[in-house]
């Protein structure tokens, strides 16, 4: 028998893996292109969530409030308002921090996070940034994360081809061994290509950032470099450090309860994820930033965990950011 | 088990609950705290009361549903858990309130008043003894803000509380709030009570705010002292100064710089006396 029944089929499989990858790759381009605009000087709490997406939101709310002693945390990861406290918070998704704080014993940290993750003031950051362009609704990445799904598929398919060729040069099936030893070398390097391009692809699904998103991420941690004496001084009036790095640079009161204070993600109710470039899944000295890297687009096979408005960037980590 | 320390000299303090851990523990000038002894497992000790203790301060666990004032014998699984408790936190003596909680299974949900008679006298000294006996260090009784007085008392507070200390030992824990609360909601005298009392058998006092409504005063535990109880607590410091004053807030806490004025109030009301 001729081998090359064993190589045109192998052939077919990586036609359809790289055809597959540029299908994935059109999608995403499709979703993020537009041009988007940066205003000059965002906004602390805009720049947290393109760089960590509602969970750093509500992180970076609670340093502030805690360091302007608005509200205490105790160890146990309770927040809890401080009474007789001049004024109201600047911003509002502080005040919706402070309103969840008021209560007699306060409010667990990963019950405000999960609340206020999903409230009026972050989806409105939100929505404010998807008027600029410079994110995306999560919800629009769900036919790429689909596309990708199937080309980790597809690249399976072609990896079945390492394990027969290597059992058909083994046990002599063909006369000749080309045809096979060149399926065996196609069809790894196609398994092994294949595999970080839909790694890649799904790094990037995870971010809701558009290409403008990303410029201005840059721009602005440019403009903030990563300081943690900043962080701290920032606290006064400039709030961007913390916005930018997450919790790990922040050192003021109550920093470690904050970093260790309770979760909040696993509930999904935390967002999809934003950018490859920014603490959303990356970039955290703290397990991951503020959404410890769920939501992978194939961990559960069809429509795939980052799906959802609301469910893929939650389910890791919860140590800080 | 923290290694016990001594109680005669405790200073000032203010009362631990977990949503303001950290303040208590960073707070300048706290030389003692008390926790709610029902709050705490003794296997488990919160590790800021462990913090605490490892700096040397003590920690009273302050039980609130032992019902020592009650006719039944004191429930023996509370006194158990007051001992592991005051064990685990290495602790220089235990609190309760001399009240009455329940009855049988029925609880009240309250700290009532004991009614001050003679044949209540005896019950309750039998009850103080057997907690005195299963308790590894001594044990204080807190007067209460009563809700109502019983008919047919036939000793005053002081008396009873005096009479209950010569014939069991327990110490005292005096809650000048408290006193002033029954001194507005009851008209009883709360300096004639300093007077009666026998305040060298005072483990600590405490010291609370409330609110008023029209003539009725809440011991809420949630503002600043009155000036009126630091007053009181002045005069008993005068009479006898007692080995220590504890802040007691509850809930709705200022910041951090408000309750160290509070304990610069009290510290300053205890020199006055």
């Amino acid at each position: 028998m001729d081998s090359l029944v064993l190589f045109i089929p192998a052939i077919v499989a990586v036609v359809l893996v790289f055809r597959q990858a540029r299908r994935v790759k059109q999608e995403q381009r499709r979703v993020k292109s537009g041009g988007g605009y940066a205003p000059p000087g965002l906004d602390p709490y805009s720049l947290a969530f393109l760089a960590g997406g509602p969970r750093r939101v509500v992180n970076t709310a609670v340093a502030v409030l805690v360091s302007q002693g608005r509200v205490r945390i105790s160890r146990d990861g309770s927040v809890t308002a401080v009474r007789g406290i001049a004024g109201a918070p600047a911003e509002r998704v502080e005040q919706e921090v402070l309103d969840l704080a008021t209560g007699v014993n306060g409010r667990p940290l990963a019950d405000i996070r999960r609340t206020v993750c999903v409230g009026p003031a972050v989806t409105g950051i939100d929505y404010g940034l998807r008027g600029h362009g410079l994110v995306v609704a999560d919800s629009a990445l769900t036919s790429a994360r689909r596309a990708n799904t199937k080309l980790r598929w597809l690249c399976g398919l072609a990896g079945l081809f390492v394990p027969v060729s290597i059992v058909s040069l083994a046990f002599g099936w063909f006369e000749s061994v080309l045809w096979s030893v060149l399926t065996l070398i196609v069809s790894v390097l196609t398994w092994i290509i294949g595999m970080a391009v839909a790694s890649g692809n799904a790094k990037e699904n995870l971010s809701v950032l558009t290409p403008a998103g990303h410029a201005a991420l840059r721009a602005a941690k440019a403009r903030y470099p990563r300081t943690r004496e900043l962080a701290y001084a920032h606290n006064s009036g400039n709030d961007s450090t913390i916005a930018l790095y997450g919790l790990a640079i922040y050192t003021g009161p109550g920093h470690a309860e904050i970093q260790h204070g309770g979760g909040g993600c696993g509930a999904g109710a935390c967002g999809g994820a934003v950018g490859a470039d920014s603490g959303w899944g990356s970039g955290s000295d703290f397990g991951g930033g503020d959404f410890g890297g769920g939501g992978s687009d194939s961990g559960g096979g069809g429509d795939s965990g980052g799906g959802s408005s609301c469910g893929g960037g939650c389910g890791g980590g919860c140590g800080g950011s | 088990m923290v290694a016990a320390v001594a109680a005669d000299r405790l200073g000032v303090g203010i009362g631990w609950r977990s949503e303001i851990d950290l303040t208590v523990e960073h707070l300048p000038g706290v030389e003692f705290t008390e926790v709610i002894a029902e709050t705490i497992v003794p296997a488990r000790v919160p590790e800021s009361l462990r913090l605490m203790r490892g700096r040397g301060i003590p920690v009273i666990p302050h039980g609130v549903a032992l019902g020592i004032g009650g006719a039944e014998r004191p429930d023996q699984a509370r006194l158990d858990h007051l001992a592991a408790v005051a064990q685990a936190l290495g602790s220089p003596l235990v609190s309760e309130h001399l009240a009455y909680v329940r009855s049988g299974d029925l609880e009240a949900g309250h700290l009532l008043p004991v009614p001050r008679t003679r044949d209540a006298l005896s019950v309750i000294v039998e009850n103080v003894r057997i907690a005195l006996d299963c308790l590894p260090v001594p044990l204080a009784l807190e007067n209460v803000a009563a809700l109502f007085g019983w008919p047919g008392d036939e000793l005053t507070e002081a008396q009873f509380l005096g009479e209950l200390v010569e014939r069991t030992g327990v110490k005292l824990l005096i809650d000048v709030a408290n006193l002033y609360t029954n001194q507005v909601n009851l008209g009883l005298d709360a300096v004639k009570a300093l007077d009666a009392l026998p305040l060298e058998h005072v483990a600590y006092v405490h010291v609370a705010g409330g609110h008023g409504h029209g003539d009725v005063w809440h011991d809420t535990h949630t503002a600043s002292p009155p000036q009126e109880v630091l007053d009181l607590l002045a005069e008993l410091s005068a009479r006898h100064r007692p080995p220590g004053a504890l802040l007691e807030w509850d809930a709705d806490y200022p910041s951090d710089a408000v309750l160290s004025e509070e304990l610069d109030r009290i510290r300053a009301a205890l020199n006055r006396g």
